[in-house]
């Protein structure tokens, strides 16, 4: 079969994306609240330009290995904090401003749920060893995109005194052909929310029977 | 909802309560109206004097090939791209599962070059297979219809006008089967083109690709009849051409959007429900004003007595409809012009006498000759969900205990421990990604259930809410019970705007997915509904409208419904 379009060519727009993280965290288990926010959070890195679609990916890779089992994650040895739970809930207060907590995974999916809480007041966001500052008009990131992809790191955030240069954000409309890959492991969660097709639900659930050829 | 009149002898006119409107078997019972998103497109492009011109013209005596239209306004030109192709009968399937079409659509964003139609043609032809680009706004495809297309190329070949009375009833060359914007298959975002000013309200990009699709289908039809028979062949009478619409087959896939998007659809009803309103607390109108809603209850009657459909459940509501714009014909030329607030009166009438499917044809008349008093609400027929996405969650519980009990008290008439309350699940199939309606308790599908059971769902988050101190925050309840997550957004969004919910159970065993999709139909500004079983229907848009060429010239919103003598 003939390719329907070249690789290169190929971009996503933000509205799908969203809707592809949305399908695929659900289908790794979130429930629709949070997969939603997944959806959200993840749109709002790429519209940044930062990797939100690969830091999914890695998060929901872990998410089908088990080692994170329950909504939200409460860290009893070993296990690690979701992000998205964990950035829900200090998006809607439930937790305070300044908060350090260990064991997060991919802390990158947190920063929306940060930015967004505190409106242009400027945060510092600490895990592993780098240290970010941003707020809902820019960012001071002097990393580069895979660098920003943690298994799992501590995360402290707190506001930033006499924070360096934040510069606005890079935005983009579209997502890159180079997400290809992230795109297409996340359709593979996605696929886990569609029903298997069968002869009798054709019919039934989409009410044919009637002659649409006229 | 302003309470306009204080003084005890006026009436008390107010938007109509969602306890009212938000039921199934109302909101299934709409009417297109002025207000209808096609309408609006129609009186925005003839007001700012848009031009159209068919640009390419490289298709064949088969009918096959590439055409194009622009479509040039004040501002910035878009073009609808056509790939013409020539599909075998056994093919022809109106069902998203199909995978060939007899015309595949695109609309692009500005002129377009060799290399965008090169880029176009080898992913537009495959629809959901293909991708297109942030140039491109829509993604659309249509058949032929059987009983029309072939008909009327024939008649055109002979030197003949096809036969009003066997157009009328179908109304459609080509049926479109999809018509997807708003970043599907890597079309642009919404929020790239939200800003501008020609595409205010909703669904304006697809609407104006679809009545460029409609100039297409004649094009299509006088070109192969003029390639049969090039000594013979004739051009489409205007008059006969106008009664020609486009035709649209849509199932369940268009069912979720109205329970997805709570505030668009507040915005849509809310600006349905205040143009009649404002209709209603008229105090006086012009004596000719009763006498020209007479004249337009008649057309619609000629509407009405085109719609065919097989579905009893339609059938039954369009004997009813007939029934009560003859009553309502007759009422109203016995109705003294000089009655006090006389919109009111009769609207009032409507409701004791008429049927509901008959009570909201007379709201979309109601509200039809007062285009300077309710045109305005156009523009507010739109909304940003993503600001309304955020939950507050420093609410109290006991906030929101109180706004699900005073909100959502409907729930309290569904018993949701009986498996009628329960029958369906809401799914999407594996094949084509698109919504469906199965049995709970007949098919391995709850654990797919999609989020599309307001009802249930709210009943479940109140009952775990209801040991929670009152005085807490709604934060920690969901940090403990991020399953509730969803609803409690809902419950939210509801409570600011009142029509964003369908205050019905999605769920139930009797409960008509056709309702859902011919409440959003009406606001497209469809004019005929055709269901074909309780779960897709066939629709006619831009029947009677002007094509292009006579935009300039024809007034849209008077031929919104069909002329009394012809």
């Amino acid at each position: 079969m003939t390719a329907p379009h070249d690789a290169e060519q190929i971009s996503w727009s933000l509205g799908e994306t969203a809707a592809l993280a949305t399908k695929a965290a659900r289908g790794a288990g979130m429930p629709w609240g949070l997969a939603e926010e997944t959806g959200w959070a993840v749109s709002w890195l790429q519209a940044r330009s930062l990797p939100g679609l690969a830091a999914l990916c890695q998060y929901l890779k872990c998410l089908s290995n088990g080692t994170v089992t329950r909504w939200p994650n409460r860290p009893t040895g070993g296990t690690f904090y979701c992000p998205v739970a964990l950035g829900t809930a200090y998006l809607d207060g439930a937790l305070p401003i300044d908060l350090t907590i260990d064991n997060v995974r991919e802390p990158l999916l947190l920063l929306p749920f940060i930015a967004k809480r505190n409106d242009d007041q400027p945060m510092q966001v600490d895990f592993s060893d780098m240290s970010i500052c941003l707020s809902t008009n820019g960012v001071f990131n002097p990393y580069h995109d895979t660098s920003l992809l943690i298994n799992h790191a501590k995360c402290t955030i707190k506001n930033a005194i006499n924070p360096p240069a934040i510069k606005p954000y890079e935005f983009v409309s579209r997502v890159p052909s180079y997400f290809f890959g992230y795109v297409t492991a996340l359709d593979e969660f996605a696929k886990k929310t569609y029903a298997p097709a069968t002869e009798e639900s054709r019919l039934a659930g989409a009410g044919a029977g009637l002659n649409d050829n006229d | 909802m302003d309470r306009q009149f204080q003084n005890h002898s006026e009436p008390s006119i107010v938007n109509r309560p969602a306890s009212v409107v938000m039921k199934l078997a109302r909101i299934g019972s709409f009417h297109q109206s002025r207000l209808s998103f096609m309408r609006v497109l129609l009186r925005r492009l003839k007001a700012e004097n848009w031009h159209f011109r068919q640009g390419k013209w490289h298709i064949d005596k088969h009918g096959v090939g590439v055409a194009t239209y622009e479509a040039i306004g004040p501002k910035r030109t878009y073009t609808l791209v056509v790939f013409a192709h020539d599909l075998p009968e056994e093919k022809r399937s109106d069902r998203v599962i199909a995978e060939a079409w007899d015309a595949t659509f695109t609309l692009h964003d500005g002129t377009i070059s060799k290399d965008d139609i090169a880029r176009l043609e080898a992913n537009v032809p495959q629809q959901e297979a293909g991708r297109i680009s942030g140039q491109e706004l829509v993604l659309s495809r249509a058949n032929r219809s059987v009983r029309l297309f072939e008909y009327v190329v024939d008649c055109l070949a002979h030197g003949k006008q096809p036969n009003r009375q066997t157009i009328e009833p179908i109304g459609y060359l080509m049926r479109t089967t999809a018509v997807y914007g708003s970043g599907k298959f890597g079309a642009a975002d919404r929020s790239q083109w939200a800003d501008r000013p020609e595409f205010a309200g909703s669904f304006q990009p697809e609407l104006l690709a679809v009545w460029l699709i409609r100039s297409f289908t004649i094009d299509l039809a006088e070109h192969i009849a003029s390639q049969r028979a090039p000594e013979t062949a004739i051009k489409l009478d205007p008059s006969i051409r106008r009664r020609i619409g486009v035709g649209n087959s849509t199932g369940l896939g268009m069912a979720p959007f109205l329970i997805n998007h709570p505030a668009l659809i507040h915005a849509w009803i809310n600006a349905r429900e205040t143009a009649l309103s404002r209709v209603r607390q008229l105090q006086h109108v012009d004596r000719g004003m009763i006498a020209d809603l007479t004249r337009l209850v008649q057309r619609a009657l000629l509407n009405a007595n085109e719609w065919t459909t097989e579905s009893p459940y339609q059938k039954q509501k369009t004997i009813a409809l007939r029934d009560d714009l003859t009553r309502l014909s007759e009422f109203l030329t016995d109705f003294d012009p000089t009655t006090i607030y006389p919109h009111d009166a009769i609207y009032e009438w409507g409701v004791q006498n008429l049927s509901v499917e008959g009570q909201e044809q007379l709201v979309s008349l109601l509200i039809e000759g007062h285009g300077a008093l309710v045109d305005d609400l156009a523009a507010t027929m739109s909304a940003d969900e993503t600001s309304t996405f955020r939950i507050d969650g420093s609410m109290t519980i006991g906030k929101i205990k109180n706004i699900i009990d005073y909100t959502y008290g409907w729930v309290n008439k569904i018993d949701y421990r009986e498996t009628a309350a329960k029958a369906r699940v809401w799914y999407v199939s594996e094949e084509k990604l698109e919504p469906r309606l199965g049995e709970r308790f007949e098919e391995p599908i709850e654990p797919y259930e999609q989020p599309l059971a307001p009802g249930w769902d709210v009943v479940a988050a109140r009952e775990t809410l209801d040991p929670w101190n009152g005085s807490e925050s709604i934060a920690s309840f969901l940090l403990s019970h991020p399953e509730h997550r969803h609803i409690i957004r809902r419950v939210q969004i509801v409570a600011a705007l009142p029509y964003a919910e369908i205050q019905d159970n999605t769920i139930a065993a009797d409960m008509k997915p056709i309702d859902l999709l011919r409440c959003k139909l009406s606001f497209f500004g469809a004019s005929k509904f055709d269901p074909r079983s309780d779960r897709w229907l066939r629709i006619t848009m831009f029947q009677g409208a002007p094509f292009p060429d006579e935009l300039a010239k024809l007034d849209p919103d008077d031929l919104a419904y069909p002329p009394l003598h012809s």
